[in-house]
């Protein structure tokens, strides 16, 4: 329709809707005719959403790395390789399914990713230059044969080091190096000692290696105390224990300087001034004594605290005292019924019947030789130790408020059964037995030794062996000459206990396998100039290539814990498994076994018999004469899946002790229950030590000892004003994993040092600047994480990062610990069970921006 | 009474009490799926402060928390209302948002649509490490959007999804929502899961538990 | 002849940054998107930012023209095969950019003719489709020996809806999204059309004033000043919809939606967002809106490129106050989306964006492509001598174009 005056037609509602309606038209028209020509259904199909891939076949292993999770894991196989890991979740008791974490996941990266050693090599170049020659296995090791025979010829057996990192974790194939190191009488390394997680404190009080509950035990538990541990890090398929005590009604209290993953999940976290655990715990001690809340009669029935200390010599009064011809083997109490001294056998716990033993006051007593002494019981001693740590007075030194260790230490006293959880982060330290020995006497005391959902649980590193391996280890009964690495780092001590031999010529071969020993070992710059002096021959085995193996003058290729046959059992979940091959050894690597053997064959053709036994004869032998805890396991049952050890369940370390009175200690592997028997010769647990090294550092009875006192005597606290933690993190197992490029994507792929704000403040260092963190030692660089996570005056870089890769430059931190030997360490020697233990935190730093 | 036999609708819980930020979920995942180099289905945040596993507050009165995060699975699910190639859709059976690979023309609106950052993008030829195809699943081409499927292969044999069966700190629960009795859905009911961002309107199939309350000495 | 020398080789000029353009898409084809600076946080960039640029530009001018047809504001004219040109050079451009955006170049006609109903990306598709076949039958129609006014009307009726719904569609492309609080308001739509017309007309007079300038077209300076009053109508109302949306958004509460404005006002966007108020809003505004700077062709031209440009600064604004905060801002982040070394960036929390080489010069190229439509256009459409209703006889020897009816 026109507009009359213009001729145009005019716009109206009709037209603009019928103009509309042909552009909604054109749109229709398209759309149908598109969809009925491409007549696709609506919804997808379902090809597309990515086709299912089928796998050949499964097999399970056990990861086997240095945390000692020993977690099942079946190994999915497409073709010839493993194209997924995954938890088998296959144990009988299924509290403990699925076990395994993001780190053993992710191993077919390590599997089959860039860093593999793939093949043997000899140096090319200089130590460390990355230059290399690909060799066949016969050349390698007519190589390696040939320099051992010349250094043997030259130096003495013992100047060969072995370093099997770590035979707890695969006892076949790493014993497999032991077995050539004693059969050559060849020295050996020590780990859990060295790797500073052996606390101290076990052997000390309780005569064993290693004091744990298994993981589940956690559960049982109605107040959990945390000592410096952070297991849901470092202990991440344990961890869930702590949230199921949590819904069983437990209170979960945390102690640790940072705020650390398992402090998030506490009930209370109690920040603490870094290495003074041990006076916070003798705080606890003194409130639990001085309100009447300590089990007394635990401590007498199971502890030393009844027996009579002599004053004069300060050693225990013996029944050869009192009588003549009487036994130096057995101790007296007094016994308040009859009012005199009362002697007690060391071959059953618990008291003579009728027996009210004395705990506190002073004795006179007639000796056999007619001297009148005065006596104590030890506990009147450990009293008397305890008193001064009042809440208030420990308050300096620990910064926690008095209120709240009274709090603590009732709640902790009052609540059964209540259990300490000790880590590295109280254990890492140069008095760390004085403060393991003070958490001991907290658990003893409140009457939780050897009580499910109790006890005193170390479960820094874990190491410990499970059965009997002596068979294999040890054949004929020989032993390799075990030196602690930590004098091959230190050089000996004067205190140095004489049983441990160093090899006269020195350190002339080493033989590492499966080690980072050059990124984890404490005062690495010391280390390395002991080897690039002293030792001629470095091989290294592995199946990464770490920085010790880039420093190899021999790198041989490894294969894992998917490629080679193992006996595993380690102690936080006790059962025995199968390592088996999901695939042959891959690339050129090779299993332990077959290397040793051929080693053997070339340096002695006469050993060559001691290695005519394939992996499986060598586990039925070691399980035919493994002990009682794995009596009537068969090697057919364990290719079904894993077996429970015959221990309780839960299995509670000191059941037997408490429940029927069997003397302590309980054995450790692979030693004769005697080699530890001397540590606590009263059969008891023992606060009161007569060695004449404790009673010259006046640490007979537990004390607290502050850290940093030669720094602080040498006024270095000045110049180095942070104090330098070095903890586990989840990312990594140590330095396994350091490189695993998923686990990198996450956590960013460089070392960092976290330091709070207000430090980071007065250094003008601001998130991600670059710096160098100092001290005497050595200097490192790398970045800065400014956090609110870890306390002031502290700075904290995550170990095990390879130095050459993730830091800018130096050796990493292990630049900076140190590698002091406490001369308590040195009282015994037995190796990985009393022997000098690293005190990586023992560490001040200063942090500056580069 | 006759049982009218009713759609399931998967689900999961995940509880935020149990989780140990340890991104175990996020491996399985990424390993399962053959997710590679550079992408993640699945992550673990951290409610906190400025950075990874860094908390918030000032010491010593910190706090931190972890935050599993992967696709929502919403009911009304704002990616699948957007995809213009129906590419991403939402599978009747289970009620999984899923995506077809082979008709994704690689826009990126539904990753713009996303309330939850889920979705992640092929931008360059699939990098692996390994360099060969793992885990359960065919990978995905360049130029295409990919993301948690509720390993939709594993359902279909009956299985639950890898991060449910691998998480170590048992955090997550996984079934069938319109089944009251499932434990997922008596994990919601009784523990009061909430969704993420449920302002939004989106419905989602994840639900996640709250932290106990703390009891200090 | 230097006006052949330089026509020809401005020809050369567009015909090798298309080549440009091209050879880089083609890399960007081998090496994929990971070439772009795009990652997960900011999975847009530059070719979505011109995408909804150009739809802009097109819209504009073409609602102009279209509104004055039907209105019968026959002032406007001889504008009108200029503007359908640009509308239609530009949407050319607009979709052009959305190939090198896509993983799957291959697979975009399905959406076309079989997308899924739902998805504004679909009605963006159809809808600039529908558009572009508007605007070569427009064209088609004005440049017949014998102009049908009576299909010019029809055509008018038919594509001014379709032009405000191109704008409003592509503005519900963001807008829908109720992921995204900066993006997901009622507001979007109709500020995209605002800033469509103040970005389409400015063009129209750029384009206009250059060609005057070259001397390729004729126009009575009274026509540029009704365009130039009608550009501080506009540009009034488009600073007035950003300023209620700005306010709207500080004065909300909810922290994404104030995290994002704030970028805008003093975050990594505020280098983008004052210039684009003070130079893209208040200063073209003033020259548009005193009749005494209006006048003056230099200050016209520059408050036509200054709307121009500033158009884009929103467009660009638009996009980064949305896309530079991850959703779930915790840490790490999400993934840059690369195989990165160890150390390098992998999470990304913020979102920086910077367009890499590849991008700049597919963008280049498509922006040039457009570029030669508009040269080809001018050259053998709009100066063709057209025959109007009453027909006007060209003036011998000078270019000619439409004049305005009497």
């Amino acid at each position: 329709m026109a507009d009359s005056t213009t001729g145009l037609p005019r716009l109206t509602r009709r037209r603009l809707i019928g103009g509309s309606a042909a552009a909604a038209a054109l749109f229709g028209l398209q759309y149908g005719a598109g969809r009925y020509l491409m007549r696709l259904p609506r919804g997808g199909t379902a090809h597309g959403q990515g086709r299912a891939l089928g796998v050949d076949r499964m097999v399970r292993t056990v990861c086997s790395p240095n945390c000692t999770g020993a977690c099942g894991q079946n190994a999915w196989i497409r073709g010839e390789r493993i194209v997924k890991i995954q938890q088998a979740a296959d144990y009988p008791d299924h509290v403990y399914n699925p076990r395994g974490c993001m780190k053993g996941l992710s191993f077919i990266q390590s599997l089959y990713g860039p860093d593999r050693v793939r093949a043997p090599f000899i140096r090319a170049g200089a130590r460390g230059e990355g230059k290399w020659r690909q060799v066949t296995w016969d050349e390698a090791l007519d190589y390696i044969a040939d320099k051992l025979k010349g250094i043997i010829a030259k130096y003495g057996a013992d100047s060969v080091y072995f370093f099997p990192q770590l035979p707890g974790t695969g006892p076949i194939q790493k014993g497999a190096a032991t077995r050539l190191a004693a059969l050559l009488g060849a020295s050996h390394g020590t780990f859990y000692d060295f790797n500073g997680d052996l606390a101290l404190s076990m052997p000390i009080t309780f005569g064993v290696q290693c004091s744990d509950h298994e993981a589940k035990d956690w559960a049982n538990s109605r107040f959990v105390l945390v000592v410096g541990s952070n297991p849901v890090e470092t202990r991440i398929p344990d961890a869930h224990f702590l949230s199921d005590a949590a819904d069983n009604g437990a209170r979960i209290v945390v102690l640790d300087p940072k705020y650390s993953a398992t402090a998030t999940k506490a009930d209370d976290w109690l920040p603490i001034e870094a290495g003074t655990d041990g006076a916070l715990a003798l705080a606890m001690v003194n409130v639990i004594l001085r309100e009447g809340l300590g089990d007394l009669e635990h401590m007498a029935k199971y502890s030393d605290a009844p027996l009579l200390v002599r004053t004069d010599t300060r050693k225990r009064l013996r029944e050869s005292d009192l009588k003549a011809g009487g036994s130096s083997a057995k101790f007296a109490l007094w016994d308040e019924a009859s009012g005199g001294p009362l002697v007690v056998g060391t071959d059953r716990l618990g008291l003579p019947e009728g027996a009210r033993p004395a705990l506190s006051g002073s004795y006179a007593v007639r000796l056999a030789d007619g001297k009148a002494v005065t006596v104590r019981p030890g506990f009147d001693y450990v009293r008397e130790a305890v008193a001064p740590y009042t809440p208030e007075s420990v308050e300096k030194i620990t910064q926690v408020p008095a209120a709240k260790t009274v709090k603590l230490a009732r709640a902790f006293a009052t609540t059964k059964p209540a259990a300490v959880i000790f880590g590295a982060g109280a254990n890492h330290w140069y008095h760390s037995d004085l403060t393991g020995r003070a958490f001991a006497l907290l658990s003893a005391v409140t009457g939780n030794v050897g009580r499910s959902g109790g006890g005193i649980s170390v479960y820094v590193g874990q190491y410990k062996v499970r059965f009997d391996v002596s068979s294999w280890w040890f054949p004929d009964g020989k032993r390799p000459n075990f030196v602690p690495p930590m004098y091959m780092v230190h050089g000996p001590t004067p205190t140095m206990n004489p049983a441990i031999k160093p090899p006269k010529n020195g350190f002339r071969a080493m033989l590492v396998s499966h080690s980072n020993l050059l990124n984890q070992s404490p005062n690495l710059n010391k280390l390395f100039k002991r080897l690039n002096e002293e030792v001629e021959l470095f091989v290294v085995i592995d199946f990464a290539m770490t920085p010790t193996a880039e420093h190899a003058d021999v790198l041989l290729p490894a294969a894992t814990w998917y490629e080679k046959t193992d006996l595993i059992a380690t102690p936080l979940h006790p059962f025995l498994q199968l390592m088996q091959p999901a695939v042959p050894p891959q690339y050129e690597s090779r299993p332990e076994v077959q290397i040793y053997r051929e080693l053997a064959k070339r340096l002695k053709p006469e050993l060559a018999k001691y290695y005519e036994v394939d992996e499986e004869q060598a586990i039925a032998t070691i399980l035919a004469n493994g002990g009682p805890e794995v009596a009537g396991i068969t090697l057919e049952q364990l290719k079904k899946g894993p077996v429970r050890l015959n221990v309780p369940d839960p299995e509670v370390t000191f059941h037997d002790q408490i429940q029927d009175l069997k003397p302590f200690p309980s054995r450790t592997y692979p030693f004769p229950l005697a080699a530890t028997q001397r540590f606590v010769q009263t059969g008891r647990m023992e606060f009161y030590k007569e060695e004449d090294g404790f009673l010259e550092l006046g640490e007979q009875v537990p004390v607290y000892k502050p850290p940093f006192e030669a720094e602080d005597a040498a006024a270095k606290r000045t110049e180095y004003p942070l104090v330098l933690l070095s903890p586990h993190e989840r990312w990594r197992v140590h330095s396994t994993y350091s490189n695993q490029p998923w686990l990198l994507e996450i956590n960013g792929g460089r070392a960092e040092v976290s330091i709070h704000p207000r430090d980071a403040e007065s250094r003008h260092i601001q998130q991600g600047d670059l710096v160098e963190v100092r001290n005497d030692r050595g200097a490192t660089q790398c970045w800065a994480r400014v956090t609110e996570q870890v306390r002031p005056g502290t700075a904290q870089i995550y170990e095990g990062w390879w130095w050459n890769r993730y830091f800018r430059k130096g050796r990493g931190v292990n630049e900076l610990t140190p590698d002091f030997i406490n001369p308590t360490n040195e009282i015994y020697f037995l190796p990985n069970v009393w022997s000098p233990v690293t005190a990586w935190k023992e560490v001040l730093c200063d942090v500056r921006k580069v | 009474m006759a049982m009218t036999k009713t759609r399931r609708k998967f689900g999961m819980a995940v509880d935020l009490e149990r989780c140990l930020g340890c991104w175990t979920c996020a491996v399985v995942c990424k390993e399962e799926n053959d997710v590679p180099m550079g992408l993640w289905w699945n992550r673990v945040l951290t409610e906190g402060g400025d950075g990874l596993d860094k908390p918030d507050g000032t010491y010593p009165h910190l706090d931190l928390d972890y935050l599993p995060l992967a696709c929502q699975h919403c009911e009304d699910a704002p990616c699948v209302k957007v995809c213009p190639a129906e590419a991403t859709y939402k599978r009747e059976d289970g009620g999984i948002v899923l995506v077809d690979y082979s008709k994704c023309i690689g826009c990126r609106y539904c990753m713009a649509a996303c309330p939850y950052s889920v979705r992640v993008f092929n931008w360059a030829e699939p990098q692996r490490i390994p360099d060969f195809s793992y885990g359960m699943v065919e990978g995905r081409p360049r130029g295409v959007v990919e993301k948690c499927t509720f390993c939709v292969h594993r359902l279909d044999q009956g299985l639950e999804p890898s991060c449910v069966v691998s998480c170590p700190a048992q955090a997550r629960i996984f079934g069938d929502l319109n089944d009251p009795d499932s434990p997922v859905s008596v994990a919601v009911r009784e523990r009061g899961g909430t969704q993420m961002l449920a302002d939004k309107g989106t419905h989602p199939q994840v639900y996640y538990l709250s932290k106990r309350r703390k009891r200090p000495l | 002849m230097t006006g052949r020398i330089a026509y020809r080789g401005w020809l050369a000029v567009l015909v090798a940054v298309m080549g440009l353009g091209f050879a880089a898409w083609l890399y960007q084809l081998a090496n994929g998107l990971a070439v772009t600076g795009l990652s997960n946080v900011v999975s847009w960039g530059l070719y979505i930012i011109a995408f909804m640029y150009f739809v802009g530009l097109s819209a504009g001018g073409l609602i102009v023209v279209a509104g004055a047809q039907l209105a019968g504001a026959h002032q406007f004219r001889p504008l009108s095969r200029l503007a359908v040109l640009l509308s239609g050079a530009s949407i050319v451009v607009a979709a052009a950019f959305i190939l090198p955006d896509l993983g799957h170049p291959e697979r975009a006609y399905r959406v076309l003719i079989s997308g899924q109903f739902y998805s504004p990306l679909v009605w963006d598709f159809i809808i600039i489709a529908t558009y572009l076949v508007i605007a070569l039958v427009d064209l088609w129609l004005m440049t017949r020996p014998r102009e049908s006014e009576r299909a010019l009307t029809v055509m008018a009726l038919i594509s001014l809806p379709v032009a405000v719904l191109v704008h409003s569609i592509t503005a519900w492309i963001f807008g829908l999204l109720v992921a995204r609080p900066f993006w997901n308001s009622p507001l979007l739509a109709p500020l995209f059309i605002s800033s469509a017309l103040v970005s389409g007309l400015a063009l129209l007079l750029v384009v206009v004033l250059v060609l005057r300038k070259l001397r390729l077209l004729e126009i009575e300076d009274a026509v540029l000043g009704s365009l130039g009053k009608l550009m501080a109508v506009f540009i009034a109302i488009d600073g007035f919809f950003l300023f209620a949306e700005v306010l709207t958004a500080i004065a909300s509460n909810v922290p994404d939606l104030r995290d994002q404005t704030m970028l805008l006002l003093n975050g990594s966007l505020a280098p983008f967002f004052w210039p684009e108020m003070l130079l893209g809003v208040v200063v073209p505004f003033l020259i548009f809106a005193l009749p005494g700077l209006r006048r003056r062709n230099g200050l016209l031209a520059a408050a036509s490129t200054l709307a121009v440009l500033g158009v884009l600064l929103k467009r660009i604004n638009i996009m980064m106050a949305s896309m530079s905060l991850p959703l779930i801002e915790r840490a790490p982040g999400q993934s840059w989306g690369r195989l990165v070394a160890p150390g390098g960036r992998f999470w990304l929390r913020l979102g920086d964006y910077a367009p890499t080489w590849v991008e700049w010069s597919i963008a280049a190229g498509i922006v040039a492509l457009g570029a030669l439509l508009v040269t080809l256009g001018v050259r053998y459409l709009v100066r063709r001598p057209a025959t109007v209703p009453e027909p006007a006889t060209p003036r011998p020897g000078r270019p000619v174009v439409a004049r305005p009816a009497p």
